[in-house]
């Protein structure tokens, strides 16, 4: 059932800045343990599964566009088309980062996001922090977690 | 001929497998231990293991999937300096505090007004203890929706009664309102535990000290205060002292409601150990978050089982 709600809502970009748009995504890998009985069909099916356009446009065709990666090559992937609300989402490869870029992915990275360091400090500034105290106490936390 | 005396043997009858074990069985040395080993394997396997790998994580720089080493207590002084870790170490102490202080005082009224003849007395102390008899998860599942921007029962009738402004507070979203939603929760769920030990406490006292005061002249506050509150005070140790550790050690109704949030207003060191430790694999800050308080809450225990020592004998 549609609600009427989703005639008003829409999706959008993340906010360019003057050193361009950056935005993030969170990347999914598909691993096979070391002591799997079975690593050799495992392989096989992920071959099968990404290794073939067919199936894979298929793949990403079925979760309307919940599954379609931030790759370059896939901007103009045809599940964009099936609906009007997925044109934001059209060159979102392009200015695609993992998180903590230009630094490497690492586990202090991974503390930056978990701690939600950006999120509170937006909502520092909205809560009654200055602009430049929320940015200076996000550094700050930031380059703490980076030291350790 | 000398006849020499010939011993005779009888053959005594072995004594069966089922015999000997009953014998074995009937001695104390051998039946106390049978008995307490399987509880003594459950608590070395999920209560000693569990701990003393803390204690090793805590002090080390350990990270899930990369071998580990010996840190000394460089966690501990790193993570004062985090702004979430202190804010989460005063979180505690506000909503230990506000949450047992306010379980001691509705416990005791709760637990008087259930040693009340009241109609359908076992009825009622049943249902009393429906909060502390459900899942926890699921409780405050219910609590959430409770508390919910949008559908907020508790806003609707504050609306309609005409003590909110609309649309009401948002309880989870604000960092006060959220740690007074937390706090009420727990108090929610913690109630009735205070309020069943305390009245098996009062059912305790013997009713002729009530009738030696009232005979003496003493009204309902005096006899609460020089007979009922001093003879309770070794159970109140007790409640206190499990109480001040459950609610220290508090995770599923934080991380149920806000997932420590907002602006890591609510965040308790259980919940902030899972965040660091489980979700992003330093094992070793996470130990060293859950036994931030381990050495304060031993010297507590300490106190507090020497007070209700006294107050025994």
């Amino acid at each position: 059932m549609k609600l009427p709600t989703a005639d008003t809502i829409n999706h959008h970009r993340t906010p360019g800045g003057p050193n361009g748009r950056h935005e993030t995504d969170a990347p999914r890998h598909i691993g096979i343990w070391k002591f799997s009985k079975n690593a050799e069909p495992a392989k096989e099916f992920i071959r099968y599964l990404l290794g073939r356009p067919e199936t894979y446009n298929e793949y990403i065709m079925s979760g309307d566009a919940f599954n379609l990666p931030a790759y370059d090559k896939l901007q103009d992937h045809p599940v964009l088309k099936t609906d009007a609300k997925y044109a934001a989402l059209k060159s979102e490869g392009v200015q695609y980062h993992a998180y903590g870029w230009p630094a490497p992915p690492s586990d202090k990275v991974q503390l930056i996001t978990n701690s939600f360091i950006l999120p509170i400090m937006l909502a520092k500034a909205v809560t009654g922090t200055s602009t430049k105290d929320a940015m200076a106490w996000a550094e700050g936390e930031m380059k703490k977690i980076i030291a350790g | 001929m000398a006849i020499g005396s010939v011993g005779v043997v009888t053959a005594r009858a072995r004594p069966s497998l089922r015999s000997r074990m009953s014998e074995l069985l009937d001695r104390e040395s051998w039946l106390g231990p049978i008995f307490v080993s399987p509880a003594l394997v459950l608590l070395l396997l999920l209560v000693a293991y569990p701990f003393f790998m803390a204690l090793y994580f805590s002090v080390s720089n350990a990270f899930i999937g990369r071998p580990s080493s010996f840190i000394g207590i460089r966690n501990f002084v790193r993570l004062w300096e985090s702004d979430a870790f202190r804010q989460t170490f005063q979180n505690a102490f506000v909503f230990c505090g506000a949450a047992v202080g306010a379980k001691v005082v509705l416990g005791i009224a709760l637990a008087l007004l259930l040693n009340q003849q009241l109609w359908f007395k076992r009825m009622i102390r049943g249902a009393v203890l429906l909060p502390w008899v459900i899942p926890t998860a699921l409780s405050t599942l219910g609590w959430s929706w409770m508390f919910n921007s949008l559908y907020s029962v508790v806003n609707w009738t504050g609306l309609a009664l005409g003590i909110m402004d609309p649309p009401g507070p948002n309880w989870l979203g604000q960092k006060y309102y959220a740690m007074t939603a937390v706090v009420v929760v727990n108090i929610w769920r913690g109630l009735p535990f205070f309020a069943i030990t305390l009245l098996a406490g009062l059912v305790a006292i013997p009713k002729e000290l009530y009738e030696a005061a009232e005979a003496d002249g003493a009204g309902p506050i005096a006899r609460f205060w020089y007979v009922t509150l001093p003879l309770l005070k070794g159970v109140l140790g007790i409640v206190v002292l499990f109480s001040t550790i459950f609610t220290f050690s508090e995770f599923n109704i934080v991380y149920v409601l806000t997932h420590g949030g907002p602006m890591n207003s609510t965040h308790l060191f259980a919940t902030l150990a899972r965040q660091v430790g489980l979700e992003t694999g330093r094992i070793g800050e996470g130990a060293a978050i859950s036994l931030y308080l381990f050495p304060a809450l031993m010297i507590v225990v300490w106190a507090q089982l020497r007070f209700v020592r006294k107050q025994a004998y």
